[in-house]
């Protein structure tokens, strides 16, 4: 295999030096022409340097030690090939291209010469990313498909690589098909490389379709999770254009990072406490809601919001529900029965199911649990009765001797809490009369 | 390709190189059948092998190299840069005076060049003196083209006459080289020319 590797990056370092020659000839010509002669004298030694710029191979005692240094030189000739393609050919430029040979002819071996090429690359910005990966591209692909166990190094370059690929978009993952176009690899040579990769270097997570960084992705999810407090998986893998099974296989990973991470009922992504603030959050604006508005709402199915709904009211204080099926504010549901009651004193419970689209049935148990906990409210078969209410209009019954027809109906079919009441007026009108007389204020 | 790197050889006759005359500058030879498949190119060359499809293919490095199919055609072309002096006698310009100009080449574009120097004979070589004689004639063209006087500032002059050395030389069989002007000097400014005109009257 070595010699497949040597002969590769033998023939590779031939062809990129007369590339760059050719390249920096026509440059020169330009240079002299336009009589920069400062410029044409640097460039035509560094043609010299680049043509000079072989391992001697009678310099190696080992074979391993000169395809070694072939690797060094062939990845410091392809950055530098790069650079001088993608920028304007100054003085700048090639003092850049003269330190990274000498890196190569330092001896330093081709993982120490990316990362040296990377740093002076660095200074250029965007340029020096674009110019770094596709020189580590082109030298990549010298032995990718060709060689099947790559050197521990090499496997190096092409994480850094992938690295500078994956934090260059906005997004902290990339299709391996989209990387392998852009290294000009085929996809499965790609993918089983990627794999080693994945295995020793426990940041990184290789599905079958992406690649991503597990850091990167959990900064990725905590900022999506902060702003929108879910994602649903179904999104995700229609934004990340892969299957679900890709999606959960990364977020089983990134949740050994990602403490709280958790993928509830196998289809929406968040925590337990951005989920239950969310769920507070929008019954606090609802007062009182349903199971069905909120799983339309999020866009799931209503069997599973009702188990994730069960699991997590436990935990929110402020959130109680009627039978998984009516969900409601604690403190607010008061409010949301009195601004449908009005100033009626009895309502019938299909009004309160009605308004919310579920069934009599379970709104009936619900209002029965409200009615337990708070004294104003009394379900009487399927009326709610509001006793302030009814307590008014007894009263104004009581002073006006008038009779209402809605205190007769109640008074009528339901005479246990309507006679309670009538006492509690009579007590207090005859306490306030009690009060008149004292104060001596009777006329 | 049609060539590849070989071991160096020790005795000439088991190469082919240009012949060693500090006066050639561009040497070809075609390697046909019966002869030796071996050639060097030098430090100070640059060379190319046309092969048989045609494809004109440059050579890396210095070394020794073998033809692999034949015929293929090499072109040696001397890399280090030389200095040449042209002139233009005054008899031959209008204004009452002769030009001269320190002049280099620098071989931009090999392709093109070598199609405009390679002919069908076996072998062939281009010396200074055909180089000469063809800036020579350019100069010529140039100073006649731009109208230039002695009056004028010289850092201009030389401006001048490499622009339009340049202009001219794309249309020459020396299309693919660029012409360095280095400097521009007049009849009168030259000792000799100033004993030969006493002499004269």
């Amino acid at each position: 295999m070595s010699t497949i590797v040597r002969s590769e990056l033998e023939s590779y370092i031939s062809t990129e030096q007369m590339v760059i020659s050719k390249r920096l000839r026509g440059i020169i010509a330009e240079a002299i022409k336009n009589r920069e002669y400062d410029l044409s004298t640097s460039l035509e030694a560094l043609v010299s340097s680049i043509r000079m710029f072989t391992p001697l191979k009678s310099s190696y005692t080992r074979p391993m030690d000169y395809i070694n240094a072939l690797r060094s030189y062939a990845l410091a000739l392809s950055i530098i090939s790069e650079m001088l393609g993608e920028v304007h050919i100054g003085k700048d430029v090639i003092d850049l291209c003269k330190r990274i040979l000498d890196l190569a002819k330092e001896g330093l071996p081709v993982g120490k010469i990316a990362d040296g090429a990377r740093e002076l690359l660095s200074g250029m910005g965007e340029a020096g990313n674009k110019i770094f990966i596709n020189g580590c591209r082109k030298y990549v692909n010298i032995l990718i498909g060709k060689v099947k166990e790559l050197d521990p190094q090499e496997l190096q370059i092409i994480k850094e690589t992938v690295k500078e690929i994956i934090g260059h978009v906005e997004r902290p993952y990339a299709r391996i098909s989209d990387i392998s176009r852009i290294l000009g690899t085929k996809e499965k040579d790609l993918l089983s490389i990627l794999k080693r990769i994945a295995g020793k270097d426990p940041n990184i997570i290789v599905t079958k379709s992406i690649i991503t960084i597990k850091d990167k992705m959990k900064d990725y999810l905590e900022k999506r999770i902060r702003e929108s407090h879910y994602m649903l998986i179904g999104d995700l893998a229609r934004e990340w254009s892969v299957d679900i099974g890709d999606v959960l296989e990364v977020l089983g990973e990134v949740s050994d990072i990602y403490p709280g991470l958790e993928v509830f009922e196998g289809i929406v992504i968040s925590t337990m406490k951005s989920l239950s603030d969310y769920f507070v959050r929008l019954v606090d604006d609802e007062m009182v809601t349903s199971t069905r508005f909120i799983a339309t709402k999020m866009g799931v199915r209503i069997d599973a919001l009702r188990k994730i709904l069960v699991r997590l009211h436990k935990y929110s204080p402020d959130i109680i529900m009627g039978d998984s099926e009516i969900v409601a504010h604690r403190q607010k549901i008061c409010d949301w029965l009195r601004s449908i009651i009005g100033d009626r004193a009895k309502v019938y419970v299909e009004e309160f199911s009605g308004r919310l689209g579920v069934s009599t049935k379970v709104m009936k148990r619900f209002i029965e649990d409200i009615a337990r906990m708070y004294g104003e409210f009394v379900l009487a078969k399927n009326e709610l009765i509001y006793v302030p209410n009814l307590s008014r209009n007894i009263l104004s019954e009581i002073t006006s001797r008038k009779e209402s027809s809605e205190v007769r109906d109640i008074i009528k079919k339901h005479p246990d809490a309507v006679e309670a009441e009538i006492f509690n007026n009579i007590n207090k009108i005859l306490k306030e009369f009690e009060e008149k007389i004292s104060r001596g204020s009777v006329k | 390709m049609c060539f590849a790197s070989t071991k160096p050889k020790f005795s000439e006759k088991d190469y082919i190189m240009p012949p060693r005359d500090p006066d050639t500058v561009i040497f070809y030879y075609e390697i046909g059948k019966k002869d030796v498949k071996c050639f060097r190119v030098a430090e100070y060359e640059d060379a190319y092998i046309i092969c048989p499809s045609g494809e004109i293919k440059p050579i890396g490095k210095p070394g020794f190299y073998q033809i692999i199919s034949i015929p293929a055609k090499i072109i040696w072309i001397r890399s280090s840069r030389f200095v040449l002096s042209v002139g233009v006698p005054r008899g031959v310009l209008p204004g009452g005076f002769g030009v001269n100009a320190d002049l280099s080449l620098y071989l931009q574009y090999p392709e093109i060049f070598i199609g405009n120097i390679i002919t069908a004979e076996k072998q062939g070589k281009i010396s200074i003196d055909d180089i000469r004689k063809e800036l020579r004639k350019l100069l010529e063209n140039a100073v006649r083209n731009l109208q230039i006087t002695p009056e004028m500032e010289r850092r201009k002059i030389v401006d001048l006459v490499h622009g339009e050395m340049n202009n001219l030389i794309s249309r020459t069989w020396l299309n693919g080289f660029i012409c360095d002007v280095q400097s521009v000097g007049f009849s009168f400014e030259c000792e000799l020319s100033k004993l030969l005109d006493e002499l004269a009257r």
